[in-house]
């Protein structure tokens, strides 16, 4: 998990992480001002902390490094607010290897009863319209944050964006790298909480899209 | 040949310029290729101060534009564009070396935090 600024919520998401058995849990602190590094480390995470803030694409790099170095069988991406469920993981496991995929991304618009705001839909629409115009598979949900990565995905991708762009950037250089990616429901909650962070307005997701295009 | 005011501001800016150039290439804070860069344009500038009808008449010419003063503006606009395109590479080079040393930092942290 990249994380910035979650200390209200963090130890509370590695608790439900540890109830599901997940004992290797890594958070970056991307250089928070609250005590994000100190909560999450109590909570029994391996907590890595950047010195300044540079953005989720930026902890991701750092996670996938830290993974390429220890040679990671697997990786699970997820958003440290409290959005995602950490028994989704289950199902994203088993349609890794069903169909020996590499990168299994977790869709919030392939499950129905998601209640997604109306904003983060329209925003999630552009970026999905941007992302798979240059993407070979037409990915439903292209900005997801809840992502499993096999070995190979681990030592294969290697990104650029600091930023969220780096969600398109994953999948356009899985699909370079010849990666078989598959989609799988989840579900996921959105509280007012969750609904303050990501990317919460035009400029910010103009932004996104203006880094991803960047990195092409 | 008389040389009216603004003429001679710059050439003497065009001057100063070049002067700061040859001088950071010195004490290594440059390199050769940004020092030609520098003294090309201190010397386009110098050039240009000095026969502006001249040399403006010939690029509007060459560039099949009609008026000379059109030209420099073209000109001026072209020159502005590629400043702004370096600087911005120049940002993302620097966005993702500093990116690269936070993370570097993270992982030797978390290493010396083990060992």
């Amino acid at each position: 998990m990249s994380a910035l600024n979650e200390g209200s919520q963090i130890e509370e998401v590695i608790a439900k992480l540890r109830s599901e058995g997940f004992e290797h849990i890594v958070v970056v602190d991307d250089g928070s001002s609250d005590d994000t590094f100190e909560k999450a480390k109590r909570a029994g995470a391996v907590v890595m902390k950047h010195p300044i803030n540079c953005g989720a694409g930026a902890g991701v790099q750092t996670i996938l490094k830290l993974g390429r170095k220890e040679s990671w069988k697997y990786l699970l991406l997820m958003d440290a607010d409290g959005q995602h469920y950490a028994e989704d993981v289950a199902q994203l496991y088993k349609k890794m290897e069903s169909e020996q995929l590499d990168l299994v991304v977790g869709s919030r618009f392939l499950k129905n009863e998601n209640r997604i705001p109306r904003i983060r839909r329209f925003f999630n629409t552009l970026g999905n319209l941007l992302t798979n115009a240059f993407c070979k598979y037409n990915f439903s949900d292209t900005q997801s944050g809840f992502r499993l990565l096999n070995h190979r995905a681990i030592q294969r991708i290697d990104l650029l964006s600091s930023g969220f762009s780096f969600c398109s950037e994953m999948l356009f250089k899985a699909e370079k790298e010849n990666l078989k990616i598959g989609e799988e429901p989840i579900k996921v909650r959105y509280t007012e909480y969750s609904m303050s962070k990501g990317q919460t307005n035009f400029m910010a997701g103009f932004r996104t899209a203006w880094q991803f295009i960047e990195q092409l | 040949m008389n040389l009216r005011l603004f003429q001679i501001v710059v050439i003497l800016i065009a001057i100063a310029f070049a002067f700061v150039w040859v001088r950071n290439f010195r004490t290594a804070k440059i390199k050769m290729f940004e020092l030609l860069v520098g003294l090309f344009f201190a010397i386009a500038f110098t050039l240009l101060a000095i026969f502006p009808d001249a040399i403006s008449n010939n690029l509007a010419r060459l560039l099949g534009i009609k008026s000379n003063i059109n030209a420099v503006m073209f000109g001026g606009i072209i020159l502005s564009l590629w400043l702004n395109f370096r600087l911005w590479m120049l940002i993302r080079h620097q966005d993702r070396r500093i990116t690269n040393l936070n993370s570097k930092i993270a992982i030797k942290q978390l290493e010396e935090d083990n060992s």
